[in-house]
This record gives structure tokens, C-alpha cells and sequence, in this order.
């Protein structure tokens, strides 16, 4: 036992309250200053001298012996404010603790009276679980801050990160607080540089969806200003380097005037390193079920139809793209929307198609007119041009060590919709149907996307993008395609894709989210924690941990927008 | 013949304090008002004593109380002669407070006792209890041994008399610890015991201690003798009051002028701590006070002031809710009681003490 460190309090079971297998209560030495997160240890017994037990303080309380508030307001010349009483009330501040771990591995409650200390790093490990992590699977996930001034480096076990014991992460929060998306990247910037020194950097690659303005699209710059000292340290402590990612390639989405302009469809430009991507017919056609993904669609008939434009624009022989007998016409969106078969010039009529009523083929037309004509962003073009390139192609030349920013910021949602689900089909057609063929394959990919909730929503239907995700959520581990979400709302999301992650990252959430299913596995005391969470601080839930935990990180050492 | 359930708790008598006081002194006249202001001028019989808090001037630091725990055990037979054995507890507790309000203890100290009545048992049977206190905290005592408490209780029922035994070695321990705190105590640092300070113990002590001056010591009663009768004045228009009368007049924040007792070897006085709208009648919210004069002199209005205003601020904070003598109740007090009984042992541990069966 660490004589060196003071205790702050004593162990306390009452008849009411006693200790357990899974809590006990300590009260505090009067000016010690404790908050909730903190990691403690309590002495406890063990068969040869002493054992440690650690813990997490989910509640404080000040209890005094007044029974009833009544008592204070008497106590008070009966209401007076102004008077300080003689003697000062008993009372005392006792913390809840939630167990984490014991050293010897003795689950018997603690006893009464027993000492009471802030752990120390190595303590913070073992009652982490971290020190039974091999070193080369330790990812540092941010940092713990102690009352006392202690801080300990939280390590993520790599073998649940990215498979095969467990995998994805999905981190939650109100927006605003600049965290969700920080917080993803440092976390990916992390395993990246754990990985470079196991020499593993070459078997991940990473794809990151920009959702939002241009913030990931100059990653591989670092800050104009540089980073702030404090944060340099913080980078330093977690025996991480603050610098932009490398070896990025960015995807950007065509817009209408992008033959004109050459310019893609986005809120900013990369320096270097980056395309243009757009969808033609050709590209299209076997993933119209994306496209159409949010379209109600509670007969299949929709999805019927789909099914026979995907086929007859497929030949025959070869399954690839090659429209022939009454699809000879359709070579592009708008000889799909207009000529033959769907569509008959000289009646004006929508056609039926197969056992799909002309009405079905109508209402496909109406929407799909809407989406690739009238309210698209750009990016669906009758044909590429040489320079443009294909998602799909593009995504599955992924190496080993690449970073791959696609952006659909400027994209409508069914757009938006249609690009996410692309790349998971890609890529998982690449892990799941294709095997390891590719020798540069790198061995795990990460996809990074922000707003989840759009494409896994908790719908009780299925819809195709839902069981695209869903796919990756339980097979992903095995495949090695690790899903990073992030999202305002967990409940949001559909319950097998946030279920399947074994790590969850919550931000500051409001009580009526927290009371959702999705965050049972959470301690009363810690939700009410978690609505009064700061800017950069994290509520981080491992599979390893026993409890959550309460963690900073520093700041992204890339240009980010609005710090130009 | 064992108690019902092993060992059966005495309850208290309800008014211990007020009993005790009639066996110190058959006193119920009460015609000597025994203070003097420094002009010489007698003073008027009611004096406002608006309060002075801990943070103006700290005088009371040490607060001394005792308690006790009784369990009767069984009744011992012998022949056609029987006893009632009992087993108690008594505690005494000095408290220290500190300048910021906080108490810390000073001194605590719990003793055991095993009462029977020697003159019911042979002494081959007194032997075998005194056996049975081997290996345990107890000591033997004669619970029918005369002392200055118990000749209150009844003569006849030893049970009762019990109670009055352990409520006398109780208020020894009070006067043995009070003899520990003596040498601390200043003009500037006060001790407030809980109860008389006529019990003889205590008594002689201070006056033996302080011969020509004023012990820094305030005895403070909760309950306190409700029959005394106060004369004022002298000849056919002296004034007679009964604590009734006495009390009902006494404001919010005032003390009654201070009497002699006790041969002018005690000088005593009331205080009113609460407004009587706060509480349920009259007597509640008053302690009565007393201060030992060796030299059998009257004491400065001065000084009675100074502590009655010091004792007001002692109201708050109050054990409300968790004591039925809240209004009269020092918290101080009330914490050395509880340090006390914290240190008693449980009746299943008694039980196990004394397996006799």
C-alpha cells in the first residue's frame, strides 16, 4: 500500500447502506475535494497481507444529523438568514463508488473503516483493466483528470477497436461543442501512430465522410498558429505526436458547373491530392435501392422495379453494365426517365414493366426525377468524363496506410444516402464476397461518418442502407470493417448498430436522451453527470472497463475551419 | 431467572435531571437575589441578554455531558432471597470546539457495571457474580449502597434503585472527567456541564479548586425543580412568585436575576433561549443556570450577563428532530451525548458479555 499518498476518508457500511461486491461508500476528510470520476482505491483483505480494490465515484452527498429541513430552518433563529450558528451542524460528504477492479482479484465487500485514496496512474491501470493489455494493443483514448491533480493516459484495447474481440465505436453528444467529430479524429490519428509503431500502419486504411462544411477537408495540414502549448502537452502525455494526418486522398462531389468551372461541389478546397466523383447511369443502376433508400416503400413494388432496371441494364452474360433488347435505348438518367421501357413518348404514358403496374412505374419516375433532375446537387451526370472518377472504383483501390476523405457535405440526403451506402457496399463487397484477392488490401478499414442516425435510423422497417449498415455492425469484426459513428442522439440510432460497439463515447446529453433504452448500461448517477459535461470532456464506455469513465483529449493537430 | 429477551433496556426516568435536583437540596424558597452590578446597585428582576456569537467572543469551548445505558438482566435467586442484576453503561464526554465552530473530543470515557444487591446474596453468590465480570468490562456493584442519588429513588424496588446507582456513578464520571478539564479552563475559555453543578462530587471539587473566585464553569439544566417559590422583596409587600409566574414574564433573550442556593455556596438563574411563540408553553425554551461562589459571595451582574448572552447564541444550531429537549438543548451537549452512546456497546453484545445461563 502507497503510505505516501493520504487517505481522504474511511470506508462506511451502515445497516442501511452496506458495501457490496459492486459499491461501496467512503466519507470524506473535511477540505478534501472530490468529484464524480474520480478513481479510488480502498484497502481491502486479501489471503497474503493486503489487496487494493478500485473504484469510480459516481455520487458525493452532504449529509448532516438534521432530520428534517425543518431542524435548519430552526437551527436559523427560525429563518434568519443572516445568523451563523455557534457550533457548526455534523455533517459529513460521503462518496458512492461504483468497483472497477481489485489487484488480487477479491470481490468481497469492503470493509467498514477501511482507508480510502486517490489511486495513482498505475492504480488507474489496474482498476482499467489497462495493465492486462499488451503493450503493442494499447491506443491512447484521452486522458484522465483527477480532483487531486493526478492524470493517467486511458488506453483502448486495439483488439477491440478493430476487431476480432470486438469493434466499432460510436460517439453521442449535443452538438456545438466541437467534441463528436474532434474526438473521432484524434481517436483515429491515435491508432494510426499506435499502429506506425507496431508496424501495422500499412495494414489500415481509413475512409472519413465529410458531412459538414469543410471541416475534414485539409486534414493533412497542420494548424496555421499551430497548436496551443497546453495542447502540445496533452498530445505529449498521451506519447502521441500532434500532426496532421498523412497519405490522404480526397473525393470530392461534382457540381452542376464543374465542366465549366472544374471546381467540385464543396465548401473548400484541399491544397492537393484530390478528384472529383459523380454518378452516371452506369455507375448507378445496381444501387437505385440506396438512392431510393428513404422512399417509403412498404409494398416492395418500388424495389421490384428496381430489381428490373438492375437487370435489364445488366447483360446477360456478363452481369456488367449493358442494356439491350428493350433497354437498348436507356444510356443515361435521362434516357432512363424518358424513352423506353419506362416510358412512352408518344402516349406520355408510364409503361408497366414486367408484373410492375404503370402507376409504380409512375411514382418511380416522379422520384427519381426529383432526385437525379430537379434537386440534385450535381453529382449525377449523364456520363463521366475521363477525369471523374467513380466512388466504388475509387474506394476499392484503398491501400494499406491511406486516408480517404470523401465529401457529400453540399449533397441532398438521398444523395448523401446513395454515396455512404455505395462505400459500404464497396467495401464490403471487397471483405465479405471477394476475400483477400488483393495483396495490398489493407487488413482493417475504418469508416468514419458523422449523423449515423441518417442512414440507421431506429425504424422497425428495414430499409436497404439500414441493412447495409447493419451488415458492417455484425459481421464487421470478423471482416475487419470497423464503423466509427457519430451522432446528436444515440437513440437515434438503430439499436443493433449502437448495441455492436464496443466502445461508446457520450458527450454532454440532456436527461430526456439519457432516459432512453440505449443508455441502460449507464448508472443513474452517471447520466446526471454526463448533462453537465464541459466542452472536451467525454464520457468513454469500453468493453475492458467495467464502468464508464470520464476523459479530455486534446485538439485535432490539423487546419480546421474558422482557425484559418 | 433471565429478563424477557435476554436483556430488557430500562427507560429512562423522564424527569432524572429534576429528581436529582430535590435530592441535593430541600431548598424551595428562594429569597436572596445574589448578584451585584459594579455600581453596588441591586438589579431589576429580569435583564436583556441579547446574544454573543461564537465569532465576537468565543467563551464556551468545553461542554461536558454524561449518559447511560441500563439493561436489566435477570433477577438472581438464591433460597427464598432474590436481586435484580442489571448491567449498564456510563459514559462522560468533554467536547472542544474550535474557533471556526467545528468540536473535536477530548475526552471520552465509557465504563460498565454490573449491579446486584450484595445484602440479597451470600457471599459465595457475590463471588460468582464477581467471577462472571472476569474477562468482561464490568465491575461489580452494590446497587443497594447508599449514595446522594439514589436515597431518591425507592427504597423498596431495587430495580428502581438501580437506576438511581447508575445515574449516581454516572455523574462521577462526569465529576472525574470535569477534574481533567479544570486546569484548560480561563476567563476567556469556559466549561458548560450539562446539569447541577450541586451534585457534592463536582461541588466540592470546585469550590475546594477555587476557594476565593468564581469557577469558569456554567452548570445548564434542561429540566429543572418546577415547585420553587422566588419572595421579593421584604416584609408585608414582598412579592411571591412561583417558577410560573417567574418564567412566563421572562422575555426572549432575557435571564431572570440570579438567586443563592444552597447555603449562597450556588448562584442560579433562568434564560430564556426562544421566543415563547416558538414553542409549545411557557417553560419551554428557558435553561436554568448555575455558577459555584466558594467564597459565598454574590456574583457581578456583569459576569451573569456576559454568560447568559454568550449561552443565547448557544441556541442555534439545535438537535431538532432528534431530541425531544431540542428547546432547551445545547448542540454541543447534544454531540457529547451522541459521542457517548456511539461508544456503547449493543444490547446483542451485552448479551453475549454476560452469558450467565
Amino acid at each position: 500500500m502507497n503510505e505516501e499518498r493520504p487517505s481522504i476518508g474511511l470506508v462506511s457500511a451502515t445497516s442501511t447502506e452496506p458495501t457490496s461486491s459492486d459499491s461501496f461508500t467512503f466519507w470524506l476528510v473535511p477540505e478534501v475535494i472530490v468529484n464524480p470520476f474520480d478513481i479510488v482505491e480502498a484497502e481491502q483483505i486479501a489471503h497474503d497481507g493486503t489487496s487494493r480494490t478500485f473504484g469510480v465515484v459516481t455520487t458525493l452527498e452532504h449529509t448532516t444529523d438534521a432530520p428534517t429541513h425543518l431542524s435548519n430552518y430552526i437551527s436559523n433563529d427560525f429563518g434568519q438568514v443572516g445568523s451563523e450558528p455557534n457550533t457548526v451542524r455534523q455533517g459529513t460528504t460521503v462518496a458512492k463508488v461504483a468497483v472497477l477492479s481489485n489487484d488480487k482479484d477479491i470481490y468481497m465487500p469492503v470493509a467498514c473503516d477501511r482507508p480510502v485514496r486517490f489511486a495513482d496512474e498505475t492504480g488507474i491501470h489496474v482498476a482499467l483493466g489497462v495493465d492486462k493489455i499488451p503493450e503493442r494493443y494499447r491506443v491512447p483514448a484521452g486522458l484522465i483528470r483527477m480532483s487531486n491533480g493526478t492524470q493517467a493516459v486511458v488506453y483502448l484495447d486495439l483488439r477491440y477497436v478493430l476487431g476480432p474481440e470486438g469493434a466499432h465505436v460510436n460517439i453521442t453528444g449535443i452538438s456545438g461543442l466541437a467534441t463528436k467529430t474532434s474526438y473521432a479524429m484524434f481517436l483515429i490519428q491515435s491508432i494510426l501512430q499506435t499502429a506506425e509503431r507496431t508496424g501495422m500502419r500499412n495494414k489500415i486504411g481509413v475512409i472519413i465522410l465529410n458531412v459538414k462544411h469543410g471541416d475534414l477537408l485539409s486534414i493533412d495540414q497542420p494548424p496555421k498558429d499551430g497548436l496551443e502549448p497546453e495542447q502540445h502537452k496533452m498530445w505529449e502525455r498521451l506519447g502521441l505526436t500532434p500532426k496532421p494526418f498523412d497519405n490522404v486522398r480526397y473525393l470530392l462531389p461534382h457540381a452542376k458547373d464543374t465542366p465549366t468551372t472544374g471546381r467540385p461541389n464543396s465548401f473548400r478546397l484541399p491544397e492537393r491530392n484530390w478528384s472529383i466523383y459523380a454518378y452516371s447511369l452506369q455507375d448507378t443502376y445496381t444501387k437505385l435501392d440506396l438512392l431510393l433508400s428513404q422512399i417509403p416503400d412498404p409494398w416492395d413494388t418500388l424495389g421490384a422495379l428496381i430489381g428490373e432496371i438492375s437487370a435489364g441494364l445488366s447483360d446477360p452474360r456478363t452481369g456488367h453494365w449493358g442494356p439491350s433488347g428493350k433497354w437498348a435505348q436507356v444510356t443515361d438518367w435521362h434516357s432512363l426517365l424518358y424513352r423506353p421501357p419506362l416510358f412512352d413518348p408518344n402516349s406520355g404514358q408510364s409503361q408497366k414493366i414486367g408484373e410492375v403496374p404503370a402507376v409504380t412505374v409512375g411514382r418511380f419516375r416522379r422520384i427519381l426525377r426529383r432526385i437525379v433532375e430537379t434537386r440534385q446537387s450535381g453529382i449525377f451526370v449523364d456520363q463521366r468524363a475521363r477525369d471523374i472518377k467513380s466512388i466504388s472504383e475509387e474506394i476499392a483501390k484503398i491501400k494499406g496506410g491511406e486516408v480517404i476523405v470523401v465529401d457529400i457535405a453540399k449533397l441532398t440526403d438521398e444523395e448523401q444516402t446513395l454515396v455512404f451506402g455505395d462505400i459500404l457496399r464497396t467495401i464490403y463487397a471487397l471483405y465479405a464476397e471477394e476475400g483477400s484477392e488483393r495483396e495490398d488490401l489493407p487488413q482493417k478499414v475504418i469508416i468514419f461518418v458523422d449523423e449515423l442516425n441518417k442512414y440507421a435510423p431506429p425504424r422497425e422497417k428495414e430499409s436497404p442502407i439500414i441493412e447495409q449498415v447493419l451488415d458492417i455492425a455484425e459481421r464487421g469484426r470478423s471482416l475487419g470493417v470497423v464503423l466509427f459513428g457519430a451522432e446528436q442522439f444515440m437513440s437515434a440510432v438503430h439499436e443493433r448498430v449502437a448495441g455492436n460497439c464496443s466502445t461508446t463515447v457520450i458527450g454532454r446529453s440532456g436527461s430526456a436522451e439519457l432516459a432512453a433504452v440505449h443508455y441502460r448500461f449507464l448508472d443513474p448517477a452517471v447520466k446526471a453527470n454526463i448533462t453537465r459535461l464541459g466542452k472536451g470532456e467525454l464520457v468513454l464506455s469500453h468493453a475492458i472497463f467495467r464502468q464508464p469513465i470520464k476523459i479530455v483529449f486534446p485538439k485535432p493537430a490539423y487546419l480546421q475551419e474558422g482557425n484559418e | 431467572m433471565p429478563a424477557a429477551g435476554g436483556a430488557l433496556e430500562d427507560l429512562l426516568h423522564p424527569d432524572a435531571e429534576e429528581q436529582e435536583e430535590r435530592t441535593f437540596t430541600d431548598e424551595r424558597i428562594f429569597d436572596t437575589i445574589w448578584e451585584r452590578a459594579e455600581g453596588g446597585e441591586r438589579g431589576n428582576l429580569y435583564r436583556p441578554t441579547p446574544p454573543i456569537a461564537r465569532t465576537q467572543r468565543h467563551l464556551f469551548r468545553y461542554f461536558l455531558d454524561g449518559s447511560l445505558r441500563s439493561y436489566f438482566l435477570g433477577t438472581a435467586l438464591e433460597g427464598d432471597r432474590d436481586t435484580p442484576v442489571h448491567y449498564a453503561q456510563i459514559g462522560a464526554c468533554v467536547l472542544l470546539r474550535r474557533d471556526d465552530g467545528t468540536v473535536q473530543r477530548e475526552h471520552l470515557e465509557v465504563r460498565h457495571l454490573l449491579l446486584a444487591s450484595k445484602q440479597r446474596l451470600s457471599d459465595e453468590a457475590w463471588r460468582f457474580l464477581e467471577s462472571l465480570c472476569q474477562n468482561t468490562p464490568a465491575v461489580l456493584e452494590d446497587l443497594a449502597a447508599p449514595d446522594v442519588i439514589s436515597r431518591a429513588y425507592s427504597d423498596a424496588d431495587l430495580r428502581v434503585r438501580a437506576g438511581g446507582k447508575t445515574r449516581y456513578k454516572m455523574r462521577e464520571l462526569e465529576a472525574e472527567l470535569m477534574r481533567k478539564v479544570l486546569r484548560e479552563l480561563r476567563d476567556d475559555c469556559w466549561l458548560i456541564a450539562d446539569g447541577s453543578l450541586m451534585f457534592q462530587p463536582i461541588l466540592k471539587t470546585l469550590q475546594e479548586r477555587y476557594k476565593q473566585s468564581i469557577p469558569p464553569v456554567l452548570g445548564v439544566s434542561k429540566n429543572f425543580r418546577k415547585d420553587p417559590q422566588f419572595v421579593l422583596g421584604r416584609g408585608p409587600g414582598a412579592q411571591r412568585l412561583s417558577i410560573y409566574s417567574l418564567l412566563a414574564n421572562l422575555k426572549h433573550e432575557h435571564r431572570t436575576a440570579a438567586f443563592s442556593a444552597y447555603d449562597g455556596q450556588v448562584a442560579f438563574w433562568y434564560v430564556r433561549l426562544r421566543p415563547q411563540g416558538a414553542v409549545d408553553y411557557p417553560l419551554m425554551g428557558v435553561v436554568k443556570c448555575e455558577l459555584v461562589t466558594p467564597n459565598r459571595e454574590p456574583v457581578p451582574s456583569e459576569l451573569v450577563d456576559l454568560l447568559s448572552r454568550a449561552l443565547v447564541a448557544e441556541r442555534n444550531v439545535t438537535p431538532h428532530g432528534r431530541d425531544r429537549r431540542w428547546h432547551a438543548h445545547l448542540y454541543p451537549i447534544y454531540l457529547a451525548e451522541q459521542a457517548i452512546r456511539n461508544a456503547f456497546y449493543s444490547r446483542e453484545v451485552i448479551q453475549q458479555l454476560m452469558r450467565w445461563r
